[in-house]
């Protein structure tokens, strides 16, 4: 086990390089230049040629690479192009609303998917089924902003229940802090709820037609412990690995909820790099990304030891 | 008999207080204010940002020596007075004294000489004031003498213009940050720095000491009090978030709201809509360095073909955000003038037609350059290009991110005609097409005969002809179209009171009613 994490963990080094490199070519293949979006429109062309002069914009690309890469090996990240912060400072500060909004959304696509996907399999062909098969397209087809933009209408602005937007760190208190996270979590998390919903739905099927649950209703046990303690402990890999993919796709697809919600977290970072051209956070928030999505891999391939003891590394 | 008298007591106080004044005067201390603005500047450095989200937030920490009032006529902000000599080449500028920065300096001549002369360096239109300014002297701690060249004209205009400006920053910032923009945001005005969230919030405080004029407030001069405790700047991408934020009651203020909108707000008692006035205006711009459109009779076909209002009612919607004329200025400014009109938004394919045989046009591509990032500028580029289509333009509509187009528009090799935007400026001079080096390269002999008399001359009546001139020379040679004026709409919440939409609304003299 332990010598199957430490190959796993090596082997996250080339991925990576690869990634850096990818990162670096395509933010710098794009046209546009970081030195007349920070001058803007009234810029004059000599203006911009200065500026352009003064942030090393000039140098060969391949110089460009390897002194970026050089510096990430060794901690250093550079600073914004647009606002002279540090990056690896500027993501760690994003990384709370964001983590925030991820996690809620998770909370509320597992609280949402996993019973009403439970029910669905179990009351297999009746309208219960239909009505939450019909609920799960519906979720899975909506887009998150405009599901943002309804809450945001009638739940902020019309009840005055929410903030329409905005957002409090966790040091002024936690429930300060997610009554700003309740309707981003929802427009976020409702989506995702679907996939999940449908992926229960049809591996409990799979599971509730087997023997041994045919043995456990046999035993006399009941409906409850059948359900919950060996179907859906069966069923768990495919979920487990569903639920996985689905956070880091929160994580990287914080982008639309974020800025719908004005909430400052790294997908709208992302967002406003991309229009600026700031490729020093850019070329970081691609590889923070990246590594949220290997590490979280890794973490689900770790789980499914603890939850099916037969699978052994 | 009751209820009689109190209505007469009603009446007598409503006399009382109209007749005073003091409905609308009395502000009242206290309270926070939240403004929700669309994008985030990358600094707070006024002189240097020529950005409109710069200017709107920096003008409450930072201020100049001159400032514009309401009707955009030149009043003194940091200087007490001044004098020019007849030739108009030597301004003595008296400053006020007991104005402190709010580290607690006071502001003397000698961070007034080294501001300017960062200015000089960090912006193009210090860079073209200084073109005439030989030399800035200080005479003593509170006298700046200006010398120049030859006369310029709208100096004092440069000197008051909130975009790029000439702010008074302290000696110790304007020489540690001489070509890169500042981190430290001290001035002297009615609100100091605080806090930056990145991406998410500027906070700004009362500046307690802050040295008020005793003028009356007009415009961004005069006397100003800083009625509230904090003012936060939120950025808020999103312009339906912006929106409802204000009408919940989270922002009281909402910049750049979408027009569509617009009917809903007005029906709505707890928001206040505001039309950015005076306006900006859009336009394409032409190459005329290099390629097709560089041919003068080119351009005029295009101007011939062009019927502004479809283009106008296609891109701002509502009759109430644009308004449709010749002029680049709005009426009752002075610089309001209708000469070279007849050209303006004619319409005329016939003549378009000819136009383009004159110029020996044989269906080559014409380039124009325009984003959907911007729907305005997305809108405007349809029109244009199906109106010039129908002329007989063979035209080729290429849509970027407008971080393209600003590098594209650039090199004259690979553009046409470009479609950009223009706020406001108090001076014709500032409009960025009279400048030979702004994209799309305007350098015709007669244009720069003009301009350089134009700033030169101190008499303003004269001043007024030249401009004339210049204004039917643009519709003559045709460097760009304008289509006609736009507003933005702003809207606050009912409970901010004296809150006016100029083009950078001002949150001093503004106080919460609770």
């Amino acid at each position: 086990m332990s010598r199957y994490l430490v190959r796993r963990i090596i082997a996250l080094i080339p991925v990576m390089l690869v990634v850096a490199t990818f990162a670096f070519l395509l933010v710098h293949l794009v046209p546009g230049d970081p030195a007349s979006m920070i001058l803007g429109d009234m810029a004059t062309v000599e203006d911009v040629e200065r500026l352009r002069e003064e942030m090393h914009l000039n140098a060969p690309l391949i110089v460009q690479y390897i002194t970026w890469l050089g510096r990430v090996v060794r901690g250093n990240w550079g600073n914004s192009l647009y606002s002279q912060q540090p990056v690896l400072a500027m993501l760690a500060e994003r990384a709370q609303p964001t983590l925030i909004l991820s996690v809620s959304s998770l909370f509320v696509a597992v609280l949402l998917g996993i019973p009403t996907g439970v029910l669905a399999a179990v009351r297999r062909g009746t309208k219960i089924d239909a009505a939450i098969l019909s609920v799960a397209m519906f979720g899975a087809a909506i887009p998150g902003f405009w599901l943002g933009l309804v809450m945001i209408m009638y739940i902020g602005v019309s009840l005055g229940w929410l903030p329409t937007s905005g957002y409090q760190p966790l040091s002024t208190g936690f429930f300060n802090t997610m009554q700003y996270f309740v309707l981003p979590a929802i427009a976020l998390g409702f989506p995702h709820s679907a996939l999940i919903i449908r992926v229960v739905r049809s591996t409990m099927l799979d599971v509730l037609n087997t023997d041994f649950v045919r043995t456990a209703r046999a035993k006399g046990l009941s409906k409850f412990m059948v359900i919950g303690k060996h179907a859906l402990r069966n069923s768990l890999i495919p979920i487990l690995t569903v639920i996985g993919m689905s956070f880091a796709t929160m994580v990287a697809g914080t982008v639309v909820t974020e800025t719908v919600f004005s909430i400052p977290g790294m997908g709208r970072l992302v967002v406003t790099s991309v229009m600026r051209r700031d490729y020093p956070v850019l070329q970081g928030s691609i590889l923070i990304v990246a590594a949220i999505y290997v590490i979280v891999n890794l973490v689900i391939d770790l789980l499914y030891v603890w939850v099916d003891p037969r699978v052994k590394y | 008999m009751k209820r009689r008298s109190s209505f007469v007591i009603a009446l007598a106080l409503t006399l009382v207080l109209v007749t005073s004044g003091l409905v609308s005067a009395q502000g009242v201390f206290g309270g926070s204010v939240k403004v929700a603005v669309e994008t985030e500047p990358a600094n707070l450095d006024i002189q240097m940002t020529p950005s409109d989200q710069v200017s709107y937030i920096a003008q409450h920490i930072f201020e100049q020596l001159f400032a514009f009032n309401e009707a955009f006529d030149i009043v003194p902000m940091l200087a007490e007075s001044y004098t020019v000599n007849p030739e108009g080449t030597v301004y003595e500028i008296t400053l006020r004294k007991g104005v402190p920065f709010h580290n607690g300096k006071e502001m003397t001549s000698e961070d007034v000489l080294a501001s300017l002369h960062r200015w000089s360096q960090v912006s193009a239109r210090g860079a073209t004031a200084f073109g005439f300014i030989t030399e800035v002297e200080a005479l003593d701690d509170y006298t700046v003498v200006l010398r120049l060249r030859e006369p310029f004209a709208p100096l004092l205009s440069f000197l008051a213009f909130q975009n790029t400006a000439a702010s008074i920053y302290p000696k110790e910032i304007a020489e540690k940050y001489p070509n890169t923009p500042i981190a430290e945001y001290i001035g002297t005005g009615p609100y100091k720095f605080v806090h930056w969230m990145p991406d998410y919030r500027i906070r700004l405080e009362r500046f307690d000491d802050y040295a008020a004029r005793d003028d009356e407030a007009s415009g961004w001069g005069g006397k100003k009090v800083a009625y509230l405790d904090t003012v936060e700047f939120y950025t808020v991408l999103e312009a339906y978030t912006r929106q409802a934020g204000v009408q919940a009651g989270d922002y009281h203020v909402g910049m750049v709201i979408n027009r569509e909108s617009y009917p809903a707000l007005v029906a709505d008692p707890s928001v206040n809509t505001h039309m950015l006035s005076p306006g900006g205006f859009d336009w394409v711009i032409f190459n005329k360095k290099e390629g097709i459109m560089s041919n003068q009779k080119m351009r005029q076909a295009a101007l011939a073909a062009m019927d502004m209002e479809p283009i106008l009612y296609a891109t701002y919607g509502l009759p109430e955000f644009f308004k449709h004329g010749p002029s680049y200025y709005p009426e009752g400014t002075v610089w309001y003038t209708e000469a070279g009109g007849e050209m303006y938004s004619q319409g005329n394919l016939e003549r378009a037609k000819q136009l383009l045989k004159e110029a020996g046009y044989n269906n080559e591509p014409v380039r124009l350059i325009s984003t959907a990032e911007r729907p305005d500028y997305l809108n405007i580029a349809l029109v244009t290009a199906a109106q010039w289509e129908e002329a007989g333009i063979n035209v080729d509509l290429q849509l970027y991110d407008w971080a393209t187009v600003l590098e594209r528009r650039a090199n004259p090799q690979v553009n046409d005609a470009f479609v950009t935007g223009h706020g406001f400026v108090p001076d014709p001079s500032l409009l960025t097409v009279l400048n030979s080096a702004y994209p799309g390269w305007w350098d015709s002999e007669a244009k720069n005969e003009l301009l350089a008399r134009f700033q030169s001359e101190p008499d303003q009546q004269k001043r007024m002809a030249i401009w004339e001139e210049i204004h039917a020379l643009i519709y003559e040679e045709v460097p760009a179209i304008r289509m006609g004026d736009y507003y933005s709409l702003t809207i606050s919440s009912a409970s901010l009171q004296n809150f006016y939409g100029t083009t950078w609304p001002v949150l001093w003299n503004v106080w919460i009613q609770k």
